[in-house]
């Protein structure tokens, strides 16, 4: 660490400790009677200007932090100075072709701390859905030079950046705070207490800065409101792929979330934003050909239900949801990598038979708003920005003690950006089976077929893969 | 750049003292000579904090670096968005100690100096 670093890291670690002892003064004497549940989702019902401010000064935080983590590795993008940033203020929005994890997976991870920013500063979904973009502005114009590529292209003011981190950072923002939410419990205390802020603040990092610098990390409050069911799935297992030569297995680490029930919580038969929504991560380790992340989320913007029938149980009444969804899908394989953002209508109908026995049907159509696929057609770089039209399949059988049958299926067809011409056509069908063995023990097996097709200029280019996960299933939630 | 760095740990330093300040005063007991409120302590760290934050930015805009000097650059760098971090903090804190006053205690005389009326406020 040079010198002037290291300077700085002590005087930022002195602030914060100096900092941390100022705030708790405030905290309150437990409650000697039991508080009624509250929703930690809610925003501030007294929210004014205050709340907006602090939301900017959350993300200015949070765009200060990524940069301070830039310097320190010594990228000299972050160099920025009076004369850089007046010439990034200078110049026009621009594809840029960074690396694809940078562009389809850090610019929406940054954007959901922006998001958060905005509700951990008390503010309602929509209100904070502005914040991404505000925070994109700062960081493309303020906090990175311009820097101009030999293939022909400059870093800075970036179109697609400010698209992945103003829009994906709100469905992945969205998903930290709510799992956040599931976290903690203000009613809790002692080391149970801890666990569950430093887990939220795992979940979502900004509202564990916003709960440590206002005291509420460790504040006596009223208990959850759990009014939405979640599962939990860790699976470790292993991975074969298979294409036209078979590869040897890898290791698997993969992630499930599946939130809310589909069942309207409003008078109005409604659903609010991400009262429904699934997330999977996936990543194979050691491995080339498979080397990388997954990230699939999908989340309902809107939704209107069914009129309900009072006769039945809740756990036998029959929905039928239609409403908006917003997708986040990034597959970080060497053989076709590819990022995916869009939104669209989409329809779910859910039957239901009685405890952990149902059927969701699930179908949308959406604009596929930005794309980006590594293509063999590429020029001056492996990848193409494209947008274009997507469809998807989401089916759930849950069996009881039988097991749980899933299907979800992605298909894009992007028409490629930036004057280059042709067409991307990427997909995949992931059908996967898990049965409950005992405790919080699963097992499972999930084979997916994933293809794509680039075409340019009347040459096209397929490639089709075959890929087969077993693995054990550890899980929670209802 | 060694005056610089010098500036610049003064600028912490001050910025540290006014943070510091706030908790201090929040454990003195609340004045019942006038409308006394934990929250006023919070514009000051925000004042503060933005002052000596936009302080430091504004210092490091006036440095400009050659395309090739990249030590300056990486220090410039760091006034201007260290400078920012500093106010953005300030402000975020500021901000949630106002708030926070403004949910909990606040003590307001009501007649003269026999009578004191206390009100207890907030979420929790």
């Amino acid at each position: 660490v040079r010198p002037s670093a290291r300077t700085w890291l002590a005087c930022c670690l002195s602030s914060s400790l100096v900092l941390a002892p100022s705030t708790p003064a405030r905290a309150d004497p437990p409650s000697p009677w039991p508080l009624a549940p509250v929703d930690y989702d809610a925003p501030d019902p007294d929210r004014n200007a205050l709340n907006y401010a602090r939301a900017v000064a959350n993300f200015t935080l949070s765009n200060y932090a990524v940069f301070q983590g830039s310097w320190l590795f010594g990228n000299a993008w972050s160099y920025v100075t009076r004369s850089s940033i007046e010439q990034t203020l200078g110049s026009d929005l621009q594809l840029d072709y960074d690396p694809l994890h940078t562009n389809l997976l850090f610019h929406p991870l940054q954007g959901s701390l922006d998001f958060v920013s905005a509700r951990a500063a008390g503010l309602s979904f929509w209100e904070s859905a502005l914040f991404p973009a505000l925070a994109a502005l700062e960081w493309d114009y303020l906090a990175e030079r311009q820097i101009y590529y030999p293939a022909g292209w400059r870093s800075k003011p970036s179109t697609n950046d400010f698209l992945t981190t103003a829009t994906a950072g709100i469905i992945l923002g969205e998903i930290s705070y709510r799992l956040s939410s599931v976290l903690l419990d203000e009613a809790s205390s002692g080391g149970e207490r801890v666990l569950r802020e430093l887990a939220a603040a795992i979940a979502s990092p900004m509202r564990g800065i916003n709960r440590l610098y206002t005291g509420e990390a460790w504040q006596s409050g009223p208990p959850p409101l759990r009014s939405h069911p979640v599962s939990v799935a860790l699976d470790v297992g292993v991975d074969q792929l298979r294409t036209d030569k078979t590869y040897a297995p890898t290791g698997l680490i993969a992630g499930e979330i599946s939130y809310g029930d589909l069942l309207p919580t409003n008078h109005d038969d409604t659903l609010d934003p991400f009262e429904f929504f699934e997330l999977y991560g996936a990543l194979n380790p050691g491995s080339s050909q498979l080397s990388g992340i997954q990230v699939y989320a999908q989340g309902l913007l809107y939704g209107s239900s069914t009129a309900p029938s009072p006769d039945e149980q809740p756990d036998r009444r029959d929905n039928d949801v239609f409403g908006f969804v917003q997708n986040f899908d990034y597959q970080g394989a060497n053989l076709a990598t590819y990022g995916d953002l869009s939104v669209g209508p989409a329809n779910y109908a859910v039957w239901r038979f009685g405890a952990r026995r149902k059927l969701r049907l699930g179908f949308d159509v959406d604009w596929t708003y930005l794309a980006a696929t590594t293509s063999p057609f590429a020029t001056g770089t492996n990848y193409n920005f494209s947008t274009g039209g997507a469809a998807g399949i989401d089916g759930r059988l849950e069996l009881g003690p039988c097991g749980t049958l899933s299907l979800r299926s992605r298909n894009y067809l992007t028409q490629v950006l930036d004057g280059k011409g042709g067409q991307e056509f990427v997909g995949y069908e992931r059908l996967a089976y898990d049965v409950h063995v005992a405790w919080h023990l699963g097992l499972g097996l999930a084979p997916i077929l994933a293809y794509r097709r680039s075409m340019f200029e009347g040459q096209s280019v397929a490639q089709t893969s075959l890929e087969a996960q077993a693995y054990l299933r550890v899980e929670e939630g209802e | 750049m060694t005056a610089m760095r010098r500036w610049l740990l003064t600028m912490v330093v001050a910025a540290l003292g006014v943070a510091g300040a706030p908790a201090r005063a929040q454990q003195a007991p609340p004045s019942v000579a006038g409308t006394t409120s934990t929250g006023d302590w919070g514009w000051l760290v925000l004042g503060y904090g933005v002052l000596v934050g936009g302080s430091v930015t504004v210092y490091g805009l006036t440095f400009d670096c050659s395309d090739s000097n990249t030590s300056c650059q990486r220090k410039t760098s760091l006034l201007i968005w260290g400078g920012a971090g500093i106010a953005a903090l300030a402000s975020a804190v500021g901000i949630s100690i106002v708030q926070s006053g403004r949910q909990h205690v606040q003590v307001t005389p009501v007649a003269g100096a026999d009578r004191v009326g206390v009100a207890v406020g907030g979420a929790f």
